[in-house]
């Protein structure tokens, strides 16, 4: 079983902590969201675990097979990470879907109205062209 | 009784087109066709210069209040025309590069082959256009005819054109989803998917009159293997 000492304990639980209580006033104020609160605070969590309980790591490389604790660890850093970016990824791309759709949606109305104070809905190709322009554009 | 008009949505999208949207409107209201109405559309793409206000004079003009790039301007377009029970559109570049008159030929050719995209070409036919692109354009777009022809046993001389017929179905399928980048060659394969019937014609073109190409140096490389990648997708998935 491996051993820390201290005070590298007392540094880990510190910055773990910290980070958590960041966590959860950022979810108060609504700055993140709680699932996206769920999947942080286990990154501050499974080092915790491994610091604070050594027995728990050795027991769970010996489960896996992975070869030293540390390893484990940051194989399950890297997998919450992952998790969370891939669930950040699908929120991005629906709410860029969503923004598309909603700017286009405000042009398209913004020319409904423009044409109902207008008076008109459909300009034909056949009708002429408006003379004033060239006078406007210059 | 005369039977009546088709009408036919021509979408112009536009970003910073200023010099050359006023020009290419009134073209594209000159096209006469005695069974069709050409209804031109300007999609201002969030433009920094006067396009908005020149085109308004000329045309209706839907002002997007951002820039979305071509795909979300041209869908802009299909909604529109989806919304307004157009028989059928017609997309236009608004730098000129593009011969108004033609679309009378790409009509023309929908009507007899009951495709339901017809696109315009600049290199089908024996005679070949003025307007010919670069080098390495021209190698970008044969890699890309040649993985239309592999993936969908089909014959596409030049799939980036942006110069193209649709009816109301191949509307109804673009308003609903549409590539947001580098559209053209991949709403083909969009379109393929989903059993809609493309043909190609020659066509006309010019060099840009203003601007520039949004590909250009790296942007070339993620152009193709986006295009190929999402292809390899629409063909197996």
């Amino acid at each position: 079983m491996y051993e820390l000492n201290l005070n590298t304990q007392i540094s880990i639980g510190l910055v773990c902590l910290g980070y958590l209580v960041y966590l959860v006033r950022s979810t108060s104020r609504n700055h993140i969201d709680i699932f996206d609160l769920i999947l942080l605070t286990s990154v501050a969590i499974v080092p915790l675990i491994f610091t604070f309980f050594p027995s728990i790591g050795t027991l769970l490389t010996q489960i896996t097979g992975v070869g030293f604790p540390f390893l484990l660890l940051f194989g399950g850093l890297f997998l919450i990470i992952f998790i969370h970016m891939n669930h950040l990824i699908i929120q991005l791309n629906r709410l860029r879907h969503q923004n598309r759709i909603m700017i286009q949606e405000l042009g398209l109305l913004r020319l409904e109205l423009e044409n109902s104070q207008r008076g008109h809905s459909i300009v034909s190709s056949d009708e002429p062209i408006d003379e004033d322009s060239d006078s406007q554009e210059s | 009784m005369k039977p009546a008009k088709k009408k036919l949505l021509i979408i112009i999208p536009c970003y910073n087109e200023s010099g050359t949207v006023r020009e290419v409107v009134e073209r594209v209201k000159s096209v006469y066709d005695e069974n069709i109405l050409f209804d031109p559309l300007v999609i201002d793409d969030g433009s920094s210069d006067r396009t908005y206000e020149l085109a308004c004079r000329v045309a209706k003009c839907v002002r997007l209040p951002v820039n979305l790039g071509i795909g979300g301007a041209v869908q802009t377009g299909f909604k529109y025309a989806y919304e307004n029970s157009y028989d059928g559109c017609i997309q236009i570049d608004g730098d000129g590069q593009h011969e108004p008159a033609e679309m009378v030929k790409l009509t023309r050719v929908q009507n007899e082959t009951g495709a339901n995209i017809v696109v315009g070409s600049r290199f089908k036919g024996d005679q070949v256009c003025e307007f010919q692109s670069t080098f390495m354009r021209r190698c970008g777009i044969s890699f890309i005819s040649l993985v239309f022809q592999v993936l969908y046993r089909k014959e596409l001389t030049d799939p980036t054109s942006g110069f193209r017929l649709m009816d109301r179905k191949a509307i109804e399928l673009f308003a609903r989803s549409y590539p947001v980048d580098y559209p053209e060659p991949i709403s083909l394969g969009q379109a393929l998917r989903t059993g809609l019937q493309i043909c190609e014609i020659p066509v006309e073109m010019y060099e840009r009159k203003m601007g520039n190409s949004s590909i250009y140096g790296i942007k070339c490389l993620f152009y193709m293997l986006r295009v190929v990648s999402y292809l390899g997708l629409y063909r197996f998935l």
